[in-house]
């Protein structure tokens, strides 16, 4: 399942998948895996994600209907 | 191979082969570290390529033994057959790590690495011909050491293809995304 969540919220902090990869340590190519639901992450590297963009892991980890 | 003076060559220029490698990695890296970094997704599929590696190379190993219990002689020598099962579990390995984005390291400076690699790929290619060109690639009915050469740059020209493969794949897929 597509992560839309973490996708807006990195769009509304202006922010390119590389940007966001190189603040919390990881490749382009995995965080593109993690907004098209191919990747789930660590909880180390959901909090790094959330830190970074401003969100709870509520906000942008959990599923909702 | 029963001339010990050649093996000594041979292992001489592995383990000098080697100690270049360690070197060739530090520069290229950005931070000029001996070590490659990958992230956790990376870590994960680099861990399914090498179990496949290893597969590879154990199921062809037990076929060697099979052709080795039958008798049947192969057109190379045993160090040239044990060098070809190693090259096709490192073609396993990378392009594994290739088609699941875990060959370039978070560290890795892509420029550097493609010189490095076109080189090396051209330097053993270059040796291969010149052996075809001598003669000693082939003698008594059996490929001969120089051959390796000659799988090194098929293996480097692989790695090669599957990567510009694998960039026009995700570049179609990113081009799908945004329509």
């Amino acid at each position: 399942m597509k992560n839309l969540q973490m996708k807006a919220a990195r769009a509304a902090m202006d922010l390119s998948q590389q940007d966001l990869a190189e603040r919390v340590g990881v490749s382009r190519q995995t965080i593109n895996a993690i907004e098209k639901g191919d990747y789930n992450p660590t909880i180390n590297l959901c909090r790094a994600i959330c830190k970074e963009l401003g969100r709870t892991l509520d906000e942008l980890f959990w599923e909702t209907d | 191979m029963s001339n010990p003076a050649q093996a000594t060559g041979l292992l001489i220029g592995v383990i000098l082969g080697l100690i270049i490698a360690a070197f060739l990695i530090r520069y290229m890296n950005r931070d000029r570290k001996w070590k490659t970094e990958y992230d956790e997704m990376q870590q994960r599929a680099r861990g399914k390529a090498f179990c496949y590696a290893f597969y590879t190379v154990m199921i062809l190993e037990a076929i060697l033994i099979f052709v080795d219990l039958f008798g049947i002689r192969l057109p190379m020598t045993a160090a040239v057959t044990h060098f070809t099962l190693i090259v096709i579990g490192i073609v396993v390995l990378a392009c594994y790590c290739i088609w699941h984005d875990a060959y370039v390291g978070l560290n890795t400076n892509m420029k550097r690495y493609t010189i490095i690699v076109v080189v090396a790929g051209a330097i053993n290619l270059l040796a291969g011909i010149m052996a075809i060109a001598n003669g000693t690639i082939w003698m008594n009915g059996q490929l001969q050491t120089p051959f390796i050469n000659l799988l090194c740059a098929f293996m480097l020209i692989a790695i090669g293809v599957v990567m510009t493969a694998k960039k026009a794949a995700d570049e179609r897929e990113e081009a799908g995304d945004d329509q």
